[in-house]
């Protein structure tokens, strides 16, 4: 996949020195990068994939350098194609910009596996530095090296920062811009003459079948189970297969265990370094501290109970702290509209595409960000703390089974709030498998969105009939109806569609310490920026498209044929033609608002999603939809909020009805079918109510969330959820409305 | 043969391989559970899954499958 490397090191007309830095998750990486670049900073796209990989820029020594923070990971075997993309850097792969200079954050605290990745580093011989992050904490608990010795002792600079704190950051700065004056290169190993041959052998294999492998590339081939840079030789698999099994067997005969030398040797040669750096190794590595507070966050009852605590503060963000900010933003956008539409007047179509289309478009954007920054600045204090990986610990087991992970919960979590911020989140899963699949689920929990319908239906066909208490259980039965189709459809997605195995669920659960302020604020920003830039014109796209399907043709003869058809009911029902002017002349009149909700209602019928949803509906018939809640379902795919607002017009009513009007209420429950076999007969009986609300919580209707997965995993699976959600939808929808009906019958 | 998932709370064992040609074997031979490191049972998930062990002064927790692979000798304290 030579997309992956894409758009990472573009060599660019004017090329700036490149830097990478690499680490282990949890060292302070993203700290240092932030320190370093500050706001210069953006997020490289890799198509079809979800992997955090920012770019920066930051001035040394008169120099300008770019950049780019590769994932962060334990080792550089690839198991996966995220893993790749740092294997890529790396090696240049496919023609890219190779790195001048790569940067390694090492956790001083954990020094050993963490010389590790930089041992592996080492065999790819770029010119390095390395950091020893985090030292004030090393120190604190009495751990010190002599970073001198150890700079001897690996041949390149070795520099000591505190990133939370910026101390060291000006040094790094001056290391890495002489180093790329004069670049060093870490020792490698001595590896013994089998590994050394296996690896000769399998690249000059490769070589006669028209491919290229460099050494350290060949490691990675050899000692991996599994690797991904396999498949990027354009070789069969089987017969790089062979090589490989040959490569081992060869490492096998010399005595070695070929799975685990090349971890085994790396880390003797590292121990054996450490040792005679190490100046105070009085204390132990004791984690004393940490197991203290995981014997309590951990704890079977206790550490549940804080998860609840701690999960439900994360949710009544989303779902009602972040509400006074959008009502904010509404209310501003409305302001908005209300400022500019006089200005248009004159000019109908412009004013509506305006007014209609581009400001309540963009108003629908930004008033995403609350929760989205909201969401982010608690996901950054769980990560900052170290909380999350605990988090995802209490949870795995429970979705385990189907394909997800225990960090599927916060995610999955923040979409019962809403969808976005949720599937935003799923970049922390560093499975991508999981990823993808917490991402495709996260649609169907059930959203605040779609709490207006169950709350107008419920409202309106459940509670009269049955009482508030079985309303009370309908509402949270229908929170529960997406959750129960999504996990089973996550295992069967597993099993069936994606079929590439699963990661192990390996997972650090590092040290607990205080978030470090900048770096959740950036990660909030980021998220926020991100989600304007590229999912933001997306969703003004398609709310344009939409107020056109919504608007046009608007043919002048409608509303004149509506009044004639208006003035003549009324002359009918015994008003002179006098009364009826002068009524309709004034504005605040019942009949100049009835005239106009009866025109924007016919409006709404001849537009062309109107007359589509006419067409259409006998595809939703087995549902029990007419033509007008086919209209209100095919409307509200671009935001299922809509529904409400278009069956106010539908009925005549006006769009500012809302859920607990009771006047829509009453219209609906008295709206009976005008032809057919069923003409005479109420719509809305409490099988079609369920069947309307059913399809509601299975059906992919906002934009919003469409272009966001579009975005984050490609446009191929926004498209396969869509038509997989609406089609899911439907089904369940007819089963609901078929069986309710016979039982009613019965 | 005993295996780290069978592993008591708070009882210590020594690694004698990491069986297998899996991706997690790659991983935990990456982390450091190579042979001969003493490992730990620290804590294990309210639902019985996963375990958390402590090895050269890290935290580490995988799902008991993935605990399996790990072939241990139990040391008394």
């Amino acid at each position: 996949m030579t997309a992956v490397a894409e758009g990472i090191a573009k060599p660019r007309s004017a090329r700036h020195p490149l830097v990478a830095l690499l680490g282990n998750p949890n060292t302070g990486k993203s700290t240092i990068f932030n320190r370093l670049t500050g706001l210069r900073q953006r997020i490289a796209n890799y198509p079809g994939i979800t992997i955090e990989a920012r770019k920066g820029n930051f001035h040394a020594e008169g120099t300008t350098f770019e950049m780019l923070d590769l994932p962060g990971t334990y080792s550089l075997s690839a198991t996966s194609p995220d893993e790749r993309v740092v294997i890529d850097v790396l090696t240049g792969h496919g023609g890219r910009q190779r790195p001048d200079v790569v940067v390694c954050i090492l956790d001083a605290t954990n020094l050993k596996r963490n010389l590790f990745l930089a041992s592996q580093l080492a065999e790819f011989n770029l010119p390095a530095v390395l950091v020893l992050n985090q030292w004030d904490v090393a120190k604190k608990r009495g751990l010190d090296f002599d970073t001198a010795a150890l700079e001897q002792e690996l041949g390149v600079p070795v520099l000591v920062t505190v990133g939370t704190k910026g101390e060291g950051i000006d040094s790094l700065r001056k290391a890495i811009a002489s180093a790329l004056g004069s670049p060093r290169r870490m020792r490698r190993i001595v590896w013994r003459e089998e590994v050394k041959s296996a690896a000769e052998t399998l690249q000059s294999a490769v070589r006669e079948s028209g491919g290229q492998l460099d050494f350290a590339e060949a490691h990675r081939m050899i000692f991996d189970c599994n690797s991904a840079i396999k498949e990027r030789l354009g070789m069969p698999e089987e017969r790089i297969d062979a090589f490989i099994v040959e490569a081992r067997q060869t490492i096998r005969h010399s005595g070695l265990n070929p799975s685990a030398a090349e971890a085994v040797l790396h880390y003797e040669h590292m121990d054996a370094i450490l040792q005679r750096v190490l100046l105070d190794s009085t204390r132990s590595l004791s984690r004393g501290g940490d197991d203290s507070i995981d014997a309590l966050l951990v704890h079977r009852v206790w550490g549940s109970l804080i998860f609840l605590g701690v999960m439900w503060v994360v949710f009544q963000s989303v779902y009602a702290w972040a509400g006074p900010f959008m009502d904010g933003i509404e209310a501003v956008s409305g302001w908005v509209q209300e400022m500019v539409a006089p200005q248009l007047e004159g000019m109908p179509v412009l004013q509506s595409l305006i007014v209609d289309g581009v400001i309540a478009g963009a108003g629908g954007v930004i008033v995403f960000l609350p929760q989205i920054f909201l969401l982010f600045f608690f996901i950054a204090l769980l990560e900052g703390s170290g909380y999350m990986s605990r988090a995802a610990f209490l949870m795995d087991k429970l979705f385990g089974w189907c394909g997800l992970n225990g960090k599927s919960f916060v995610p999955l979590l923040s979409s019962y709030a809403c969808a976005i911020p949720g599937v935003m989140a799923a970049r922390s899963l560093e499975d991508p498998k999981a990823r993808l699949t917490t991402i495709l689920m996260a649609p169907f929990m059930s959203c605040s969105a779609r709490l207006p319908v169950y709350v107008l239906l419920i409202g309106a066909f459940v509670e009269p009939v049955y009482g508030a208490v079985a309303a009370g259980w309908a509402l949270f039965a229908m929170h529960l109806v997406g959750l129960a189709v999504a996990l089973p459809l996550a295992w069967i997605m597993n099993r069936l569609i994606l079929k590439t195995r699963p990661l192990p669920f390996i997972l650090e659960m590092p040290s607990y310490k205080i978030p470090d302020m900048r770096n959740v604020l950036l990660k909030m920003w980021e998220g926020g920026r991100e989600f304007i830039l590229r999912a933001g014109t997306v969703i003004l796209a398609f709310s344009i498209i939409i107020w056109a399907l919504l608007y046009f043709p608007r043919s002048p003869h409608v509303a004149e044929r509506v009044t004639a058809e208006f003035v003549a009911e009324k002359v009918a029902g015994g008003m002179s033609l006098k009364q009826i002017e002068d009524s309709l002349a004034d504005p605040e009149s019942v009949e100049a608002a009835s005239l106009d909700h009866a025109v924007e209602g016919t409006y709404l019928e001849t537009s062309y999603l109107g007359v589509f949803g006419k067409f259409v509906q006998p595809v939703f018939e087995p549902a029990g939809f007419d033509w007008k809640i086919t209209v209100g379902v095919l409307s509200s795919f671009p935001a299922r909020e809509v529904i409400i607002a278009t069956l106010g017009i539908i009925y005549h009513l006006g769009p500012e009805v809302d859920a607990e009007s009771g006047g829509l209420r009453e219209r609906m429950a008295a709206e009976t079918w005008h032809s057919g076999p069923r003409a005479g007969q109420p719509v809305f009986t409490v099988p079609v109510a369920f069947a309307i609300m059913v399809f509601f919580a299975l059906c992919m209707q906002c934009a919003a969330t469409l272009a966001v997965i579009g975005k984050q995993v490609g446009w191929r699976w926004a498209v396969a959820s869509f038509v997989g959600m609406t089609l899911l939808a439907w089904i369940a929808a007819v089963v609901v409305y078929q069986v309710g009906t016979a039982l009613a019958g019965v | 043969m005993k295996t780290l998932d069978q592993l008591a709370k708070n009882a210590k064992a020594r690694v004698l391989e990491v069986h297998g040609e899996t991706e997690t074997v790659t991983r935990l031979h990456a982390l450091g559970f190579l042979p001969g490191k003493v490992v730990r049972h620290r804590n294990t998930a309210p639902l019985g899954d996963p375990l958390a062990y402590e090895i050269e002064g890290q935290k580490i927790s995988m799902r008991k499958i993935d605990a399996r692979v790990v072939q241990i000798e139990e040391i008394a304290e």
